[in-house]
C-alpha cells in the first residue's frame, strides 16, 4: 500500500499540469529561404537589411564598412542579449570572414542598419549596399525589399 | 493503513484542484487602467477596453529594425493561424513614447498590412513607464549615435516579450518575444479558447 501511494504520487507529480511556460527555444527561421533582402521602411526612420557573402579568396578577409546611398547612415549591427537578459544591438566595426567561409546576416543576428532613410522603402524597391573589405575591396549588392517575412 | 489511504486521497485532491483552475495567472491587470493612444490618435484605456477578448501583446520600439519586427511578425503569424478572429486582439505597445508618436506608429503599422484587430499603442512617458512596470518590461537607452546630419539617435536595450491576457485582463502566458515558435502561442491560445 505504502509503495503504491508513493508511486502514484510520483507519477502524478511528474505528469504535471502541462502549462509550463516555454521560453526562447532555438528556432530555425523561415526567412532563411530568401537570404538577401531589406525590410520596408519609412523616410526618416530606420530599416534593416540582410545578406550572405561567401569569401571567394584563399585567405581571410575583413568587412570594415558598409554604405548605402539610400540611408543617411549605414552600419553593421549585431543583435545580442545583455548580461541582465535584455535584447539589444551594437555596432560591429569589423567582421573577419575566413577563406571559403560564408558571412550570414539574418534576423536576430547581424544586420545592415539603415538609419534615417532618405525615402520610403516599399515592396518592389531594392536597397543598394556597398560592402568594403580589406582584400576584396568594394562588393556591391542589391537587396530586394520584402514584406512580412 | 487508514492514514495512508487518507493521505492518498489528500494527494489526489491537491493534484486535481491545482490542475482544474486553467492556466496560472501570472499577473492580474484587471485593476489597472492606463490611458493610451492608438496609431490613429484615438484614446484607448488599456486593458479595460479589451476586456471580453483575448489580447496578445508584443512590446516594441520602431527604431529597432531587427528584433522588434520579429516580435510583430510573430503576432501576425498567430493572427493568421487563427484566421483573424474577432475574439483575439493584437497589440504592439511601445516603450519608446518619445519617438513613437501615434503618427510614427501609424506608419509602422502600414509597413505590415494589418487589419483593425491589430493596434499599436503609445502614451505619455509616465503612463508608459507605469504600464511597462506593471507587466515587468524593462528598457533603457543603450547607446547614442550622432548621425551625419548631427542629429542624435539612441538605441535601447529591452525585454523581449510577448504576453497573452485572458478575457478578464489577466496575464496567462508569457514568451520570449522574437524567438518563440509561433505554434507555442497558438497551442496555448487554443487550450484556453475552446
Ligand atoms: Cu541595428
Amino acid at each position: 500500500m505504502k509503495t503504491s501511494v508513493v508511486l502514484l504520487f510520483t507519477i502524478l507529480l511528474f505528469s504535471g499540469c502541462g502549462d509550463e511556460p516555454k521560453k526562447n527555444p532555438p528556432q530555425k527561421s523561415e526567412s532563411d529561404k530568401i537570404k538577401n533582402w531589406a525590410r520596408p521602411g519609412v523616410q526618416g526612420q530606420m530599416s534593416g537589411a540582410y545578406f550572405v557573402y561567401k569569401n571567394p579568396l584563399s585567405s581571410a578577409d575583413t568587412l570594415i564598412s558598409v554604405y548605402s546611398p539610400q540611408a543617411m547612415m549605414t552600419q553593421i549591427h549585431e543583435s545580442y542579449t545583455t548580461e541582465d537578459g535584455l535584447a539589444g544591438m551594437r555596432e560591429k566595426k569589423e567582421i573577419v570572414v575566413h577563406s571559403d567561409e560564408t558571412l550570414v546576416l539574418k534576423q536576430g543576428g547581424l544586420h545592415v542598419m539603415l538609419m534615417n532613410l532618405k525615402k520610403d522603402l516599399s515592396e518592389n524597391d531594392s536597397v543598394e549596399v556597398a560592402l568594403e573589405f580589406t582584400k576584396a575591396g568594394t562588393v556591391k549588392l542589391k537587396l530586394p525589399v520584402k514584406n512580412n517575412k | 493503513m487508514k492514514s495512508q489511504f487518507l493521505s492518498f486521497i489528500c494527494i489526489l485532491f491537491i493534484f486535481f484542484t491545482s490542475c482544474n483552475t486553467g492556466p496560472k495567472v501570472i499577473d492580474d491587470l484587471s485593476d489597472k487602467s492606463f490611458n493610451v493612444i492608438n496609431q490613429n490618435g484615438e484614446s484607448v484605456t488599456f486593458p479595460d477596453d479589451y476586456q471580453g477578448k483575448y489580447v496578445v501583446v508584443g512590446f516594441i520600439y520602431t527604431n529597432c529594425p531587427d528584433i522588434c519586427p520579429l516580435v510583430t511578425q510573430n503576432l501576425i503569424k498567430v493572427q493568421k493561424e487563427f484566421n483573424s478572429p474577432d475574439d483575439i486582439q493584437f497589440l504592439g505597445i511601445t516603450f519608446d513614447p518619445k519617438r513613437d508618436t501615434p503618427e510614427v506608429l501609424k506608419n509602422y503599422k502600414g509597413l505590415f498590412n494589418l487589419d483593425d484587430n491589430f493596434d499599436f499603442l503609445t502614451a505619455d512617458s509616465t503612463t508608459i513607464s507605469e504600464l511597462m512596470d506593471s507587466v515587468r518590461v524593462r528598457s533603457q537607452v543603450s547607446f547614442t549615435q550622432v548621425r551625419e546630419d548631427d542629429k542624435e539617435v539612441y538605441f535601447m536595450n529591452h525585454s523581449d516579450k510577448i504576453m497573452v491576457l485572458d478575457k478578464k485582463s489577466r496575464v496567462i502566458f508569457e514568451y520570449g518575444g522574437s524567438m518563440t515558435p509561433v505554434n507555442y502561442i497558438v497551442e496555448d491560445l487554443k487550450t484556453v479558447r475552446k
